[in-house]
């Protein structure tokens, strides 16, 4: 990530070259020719058609996690529910066993300091460099593992791609088996969180929803709007422009918050306002152009299986508490726990 | 060459993510305001043409037969989100 890279001293360029080397081969860092040779490896795989095709193992999921909660009454959200379907999910797609996936998802929330900007880390680098490397050594032997004995997953379509025509090196690979596994799960988690809590927090939307299930494809969209996890994202100035009356330099940096073009008066009627079937909602939750998030379709998918199980399982669903805490971040929004209860 | 498919695009719904120009930059384009817009419908074969609509984040692509009009992409999916509803 050249960002990275410009942003540290020499001496912890050194100190954090793995980091750096990997995260320069993260395609949703990169700048064409490699962004595109390496997004196109997967992106049939994340497409609207394919996300469809896991629409029924998503709600297999669904409605196993709920299961097994069903007859408690009471849950922590985050931790009996969120932070397990996405990450299934994914895992699942690519190979990775899904009873491993406490251990990714620790990796993975060190891996995220660095991105989320956790104010209250200083050793956020450090942290997240030994959690990309604890992942890499985790999936290393399964990448071997599958270049001898290749599936129908996604780890193997990598494999396959960068033997067939060295479109890959194995570090690539490797790296973009990281990405997708660290960026598979994460933001998915916490809009299905953010989510509960809108829906919870306008018992109208909510009743709307029960009533008429069709309304769930419009509820993903709004929560996304109103509250997609993804506040910003980062960019590099390549070229200088004026934009919005504005000069921006080659060289510098600059943060897109998504979530206040999310509510723009000027695109959005009453932008404040939560409505499960506002249209059109044109909102910017997964970015815009050639870095628009590759795994939008499948989370949506996990959105509407989720608030459609939700809404039909556990009557009488509310929250627990209005006491939300939230990861103390720049970039995301992230509550650490939202406690429900329901009549079991 | 002559186009045996007639290439819709949904200017609403299209993000700029280029897939379609990734995969069949003979056909797809984007125009000044990052928009896809179809260059040459003939420019490559019809498999291509549906792999790239089928990429497509936000299948903004329909994909047409010349001669009958049938949508050959985007076919039917389940996609309908009122299923859950519908069973007990």
């Amino acid at each position: 990530m050249a960002t990275l890279s410009a942003e540290l001293l020499p001496a912890d360029r050194d100190r954090f070259s793995m980091l750096i080397r990997y995260l320069a081969k993260w395609f949703v860092f990169a700048d064409p020719p490699y962004h595109t040779r390496a997004r196109m490896l997967v992106n049939k795989a994340f497409s609207p058609t394919s996300a469809e095709r896991l629409r029924p193992r998503t709600r297999a999921i669904v409605d196993d996690l709920l299961a097994e909660v069903r007859a408690r009454g009471s849950m922590d959200f985050v931790g009996a529910f969120a932070q397990h379907l996405p990450v299934m999910v994914i895992a699942e797609s690519m190979g990775v066993p899904v009873e491993h996936r406490m251990m990714i998802k620790e990796w993975s929330e060190e891996i995220s300091g660095l991105f989320f900007i956790k104010a209250n880390e200083p050793d956020r680098r450090e942290r997240s460099q030994k959690g990309l490397a604890q992942l890499v050594d985790y999936l290393a032997p399964l990448v071997r593992e599958r270049r001898a004995h290749p599936t129908d997953d996604l780890i193997s379509a990598l494999v396959l791609a960068e033997e067939r025509g060295d479109l890959l090196s194995e570090e690539e690979v490797l790296a973009t088996c990281t990405l997708l596994l660290f960026a598979g799960h994460e933001s998915t988690t916490f809009t299905l969180v953010n989510g509960l809590l809108a829906l919870l927090r306008h018992p109208d939307q909510w009743n709307r929803l029960r009533s008429d299930p069709a309304l769930a494809k419009g509820a993903a969209e709004e929560i996304l709007r109103y509250d997609g996890t993804v506040k910003a994202t980062f960019r590099s100035i390549k070229e200088t422009v004026v934009m919005g009356g504005k000069t921006l330099e080659s060289g510098q940096r600059a943060l897109l918050v998504l979530a206040s073009a999310n509510r723009d008066p000027a695109k959005f009627t009453d932008p404040d306002r939560f409505d499960i079937s506002r249209s059109p909602n044109p909102h910017l939750a997964f970015g815009n152009g050639i870095h628009i998030c590759l795994g939008a379709p499948l989370a949506r998918v996990e959105l509407q299986e989720t608030f459609l199980a939700l809404a039909s399982t556990l009557p009488g669903l509310r929250l627990a508490t209005d006491d939300i805490e939230y990861q103390i971040t720049i970039v995301n929004r992230a509550a650490t726990a939202l406690p429900v209860e329901w009549q079991p | 060459m002559r186009a045996l498919v007639v290439i819709e695009i949904d200017r609403d719904a299209c993000v700029g993510s280029s897939v379609c120009v990734a995969l069949a930059g003979e056909v797809f384009r984007l125009d000044s305001t990052g928009v896809s817009a179809v260059k040459n419908p003939a420019g490559a074969s019809v498999a291509d043409i549906l792999e790239a609509a089928e990429g497509c984040p936000t299948m903004a692509i329909t994909v047409r037969n010349v001669e009958t009009g049938g949508v050959v992409f985007p076919r039917e999916l389940g996609t309908g989100n009122g299923e859950r509803g519908a069973s007990p």
